[in-house]
């Protein structure tokens, strides 16, 4: 077990006036449970606000959550300062959804990908560059481009180079927050293949976040449905795609518009798979809890 | 949209480097590049001041003591016999060192201040930005007076005291564009990599700022002369010997019926300096401007 | 092909922009034609020239820097392209309104949604405002907005992404126009809502018998709503037909790789192996590149040889090299070209 998630709340301040002090919070991640085992991608889909971002950025601490647990590799790293998550920062890194913003534009394709380097600075230089070297070529990127500014660059190569400066520092654990989501399709599908060989090559654990359903089921071994800041679904990648059984989920599948032709076979599935036995779903929020209703298939419901 | 968006990709593909392209588009403005060579010419005449100078600043030529133009005396001379052309040059100096070298104190103060409240918000950023405000609630000329009486006069004190209130436009200029680009993902990358505070202040918010930083230093610089030229017309900046283009008018200004070049000379240097930052600040601000950029 | 039944009528468009080494054209020798109340997707990733004929058609291209370097755009019969400011202005969301990807940035957050409905109802139809209030609030309940007589005092900031993406679909179809350009209008959306959008859409060009033309970069959405596809690589046409046969059928390798780069439950492990094979034999070229379509071969190609669009099956064009038409393609691209004068 990679990562262990218990009870993670993250509220954000909202509209609340700050003379008066009235404190309105947005509930973006309320009470979510979860654990990624090592090796595994763990997709995570839901709608815009649904908090799968901040849940993503939350377990590598790059938000502080408002209550839980986070342990990593069984260690407690939610109450950790920002210096003594410096060191893990080489274990734990994020690509980010859009390959424009995410890149200083003012910098190189080589000071970019050294950067991480730079910033935890343990490596002497020659090394440094040498990595740079190796993760430009695995990532498909020309080793002239090193120079290059990120302007000079379409949308999939930035990416690259953002997935080259994410894994330079050689982590376990990688979020791939809605990283091919700001891509044309075909590039999309470049990407998605990448991200799946450098997984191969570099050992690498996966959360993958998506609101592409299509996309989360194609890169994830299991998938995690989020709506409003809760867990509604959790379960291998089959099992939730064919045999979903949390309503939501069932909306979201049907919502796809998906092609069908003679490549791409009908999907047949099967919206009317009862929960089992002691199981009910109750619109009553405060009744309800992630429950395990089968072997490895998490569902938002109330147990009687 | 995507028509733009097209576009502005395939255009900026092409161009190698930023700076460059600032300077291609900066060398199709005839103005720009005339305003250029007067400020180079202007630094050149600062720096060999005595070579060009015909006399030194304080010589005084006693034989002719507010003589007209001459040919021994170009632009005449002052109720000291002194040469108002070589104090001119000299005054170059003056005026030059306060605009470029008060304008880097001011600089510094505003791009960190700026930089701070942008950056950290919160109670820092109020409490800078209540300071902007003090500062900005005075005439800023009203400042330096103040402070310039307590810390005295002199030239280097001119630079303190003009930096001192010349810093919260710029402040208030980076700490708006530092709103923006921390919200940027680059910002929160660097975080990801354990980055410090510093690092992303130092080396991602302000660089990307160094256009606004510029263009603000150039319409600035002008600005920085006048009130030198003022302080020194009240009596409170340089002080005689050295001369300064404020002072030669400040003085000059009684005899401005009887001696009418004592006055205007310094004060057509002063205009074409004022004239050819501001053009130059003008021109900079459209070729650094990338939506400008990207509609030629 | 002179049918006077057809609605629209792009013919041999070419744009491009002026730039300082832009000589590429954004569109390239573009036809196709719309009859009423009929769908078509116009399908291709960024840089296409899909909203640039979109935009062409409703003359808002920029110009300069855009150009129109030839061609027709024949809509109710009458070329657009001849028409001046004015009369294009009685066009525009008259008889042709578009919606577009980001209803925030295309409202105007200072008035009210029933304010923006009217407006055009007011300009175009001169209706009085009573009138247009009361069409304003009916066409909110055409595009299923709940409580619409309250509805239209809000301002659109008060409005979720998807009611927005509503209410622009009720301006555009306010004054009964017999085109709906649809730029992305659900590129934007969340899922479920864009399912309902689409839903919307498809009975609304029921309703108001109106011709739409939906351009996007997914082809999920093209198959839920059009009946006939385009599908546009580099400016360029590359294949024409109905949804069955570009879906069941398609014929341009460049179509082929949209298809297979559809992320889906039948290919998952055949792509894995790809990567894994590559892995093996150390070749990176293979999951850095398309294994189907190579563009930079394909754009080399397209530069150096001619190609044109001929017509494979019965209303199924497709873009072919010179080199590669067998005899039967060849009389046939004579026969249409035949047809063509």
């Amino acid at each position: 077990m990679l990562f262990e998630v218990n009870h993670v709340c993250k509220y954000f301040p909202t509209g609340g006036n700050t003379l008066s002090g009235s404190k309105e919070v947005v509930k973006a991640v309320d009470d979510v449970s979860f654990v990624v085992y090592e090796g595994e991608t763990l997709g995570i889909v839901g709608e815009s606000g649904s908090g799968k971002t901040t849940i993503g950025r939350t377990m590598i601490r790059l938000n502080d959550p408002t209550s839980g647990e986070i342990l990593f590799e069984g260690r407690p790293i939610q109450d950790l300062t920002r210096k003594q998550m410096r060191p893990l920062r080489k274990e734990m890194q994020i690509i980010f959804q859009d390959p424009y913003s995410s890149l200083d534009p003012r910098m190189t394709v080589g000071q970019l990908i050294q950067e991480p380097l730079d910033i935890q600075g343990d490596l002497p230089l020659e090394e440094r560059k040498a990595r740079v070297h190796y993760f430009m070529e695995i990532c498909g990127l020309e080793p002239h481009y090193i120079n290059r500014y990120p302007h000079e660059f379409s949308g999939g190569q930035r990416q690259r180079i953002g997935i080259a400066r994410s894994l330079a520092l050689r982590p376990k654990f990688v979020v791939c927050d809605e990283a091919v989501s700001a891509l044309d399709v075909s590039i999309q599908s470049q990407i998605m293949n990448l991200l799946i060989y450098l997984q191969e090559v570099e050992n690498l654990t996966y959360v993958f976040i998506s609101h592409n359903l299509n996309v989360v089921y194609h890169m994830s071994d299991r998938i995690m449905v989020m709506y409003h800041g809760k867990v509604v679904e959790l379960a291998d990648r089959e099992e939730l795609y064919f045999h979903p059984l949390h309503p939501y989920t069932k909306l979201l599948l049907r919502s796809i518009p998906n092609v069908e032709h003679e490549g791409i076979k009908e999907r047949h599935v099967d919206y009317h798979v009862p929960l089992p036995d002691g199981y009910v779903l109750d619109d009553d929020q405060k009744a309800c809890a992630l429950h395990e209703v089968k072997p490895g298939h998490f569902v938002f419901c109330k147990k009687l | 949209m995507e028509a733009q968006n097209a576009l502005s990709q395939e255009q900026v593909i092409t161009s190698t480097n930023f700076y460059h392209h600032v300077w291609e588009k900066l060398r199709e403005n005839k103005v720009a590049i005339v305003s250029l060579l007067l400020i180079l010419l202007l630094i050149v005449v600062a720096l060999f001041a005595p070579q060009i100078a015909p006399y030194d600043e304080g010589f005084q030529d006693t034989a002719h003591v507010l003589s007209k133009p001459t040919n021994i005396h170009w632009l005449g001379t002052d109720e000291f016999g002194r040469d108002i052309f070589s104090r001119i040059i000299y005054g170059t100096r003056v005026s030059l060192s306060v605009g470029i070298i008060a304008e880097l104190i001011a600089m510094t103060i505003g791009v960190l201040m700026g930089a701070l409240a942008g950056y950290f918000g919160g109670w820092v950023d109020s409490l800078i930005s209540r300071i902007i405000e003090i500062f900005g609630s005075f005439p800023k000329i009203l400042f330096a007076i103040v402070i310039m009486n307590i810390i005295g006069t002199g030239v280097i004190n001119v630079f303190i005291a003009i930096g001192m209130v010349g810093w919260t436009g710029m402040a208030r200029m980076i700490r708006s564009q530092i709103l923006q680009l921390k919200e940027n993902e680059y910002v929160e990358a660097a975080h990801s990599f354990g980055a410090g505070n510093t690092h992303i202040i130092f080396k991602h918010l302000i660089p990307n700022t160094l256009s606004t930083i510029i263009v603000n230093m150039t319409m600035a610089i002008p600005q920085d002369i006048m009130y030198e030229a003022s302080l020194s017309f009240l009596g409170l900046g340089v002080q005689p010997p050295t001369s300064s283009w404020g002072q030669i008018i400040s003085v000059g200004r009684v005899y401005i019926s009887t001696l009418p070049g004592y006055v205007l000379f310094p004060s057509i240097a002063l205009v074409l300096t004022v004239l050819a930052f501001n053009l130059l600040g003008d021109a900079l601000r459209d070729a650094l401007d990338p939506r400008l950029r990207r509609m030629d | 092909m002179g049918d006077s039944k057809k609605l629209l009528e792009v013919k041999d468009l070419s744009i491009y922009f002026q730039g300082k080494q832009a000589l590429d054209r954004a569109v390239d020798h573009v036809s196709f034609s719309l009859d009423a109340g009929q769908t078509l997707g116009i399908v291709g990733e960024s840089g296409s020239g899909k909203s640039v004929t979109a935009l062409s058609i409703m003359q808002l291209l920029p110009i300069p820097p855009a150009k129109i370097d030839s061609g027709e755009i024949l809509f109710e019969g009458e070329n657009l392209l001849k028409k001046n400011a004015r009369q294009m202005q009685d066009v525009r969301g008259h008889k042709i309104a578009m919606i577009f990807q980001e209803p925030m940035t295309a409202l105007n957050p200072l008035l009210t949604i029933g304010e923006q409905i009217m407006e055009s109802l007011m300009t175009h139809l001169k209706m009085s405002k009573d009138q247009a209030r009361e069409r304003a609030i009916e066409m909110l309940r055409k595009v299923e907005i709940k409580n619409p007589e309250e509805r239209v005092d809000s301002y659109p900031h008060q409005l979720s992404g998807g009611m927005r993406q509503r209410v622009m679909i009720a301006i555009a179809l306010s004054c009964d126009p017999s085109l709906l350009i649809c730029d992305e209008p659900t590129t934007a959306l969340d899922v479920t809502t864009q399912a309902q959008i689409l839903d919307l859409i498809n009975k609304l060009k029921e309703d108001f018998n109106t011709s739409v033309i939906m351009i996007t970069h997914d082809l999920g959405v093209v198959s839920k709503v059009s009946e006939n596809v385009l599908v546009m690589y580099k400016g360029r046409v590359v294949e024409y037909g109905s949804v069955e046969a570009i879906f069941e059928n398609p014929l341009h390798p460049y179509t082929r790789s949209l298809l297979a780069a559809i992320p889906d439950v039948s290919n998952r492990q055949a792509r894995i192996e790809l990567v894994h094979q590559a892995v093996k034999n150390d070749d990176l070229s293979l999951t850095t590149g398309d294994n189907i379509f190579d563009r930079a071969t394909y754009q080399a190609r397209i530069n150096a040889e001619e190609s044109a669009l001929v017509e494979q099956e019965p209303g199924h064009f497709v873009r072919i090299f010179k080199n590669e038409w067998s005899s039967q393609a060849q009389d046939q691209a004579m026969k249409a070209g035949e047809s063509d004068e």
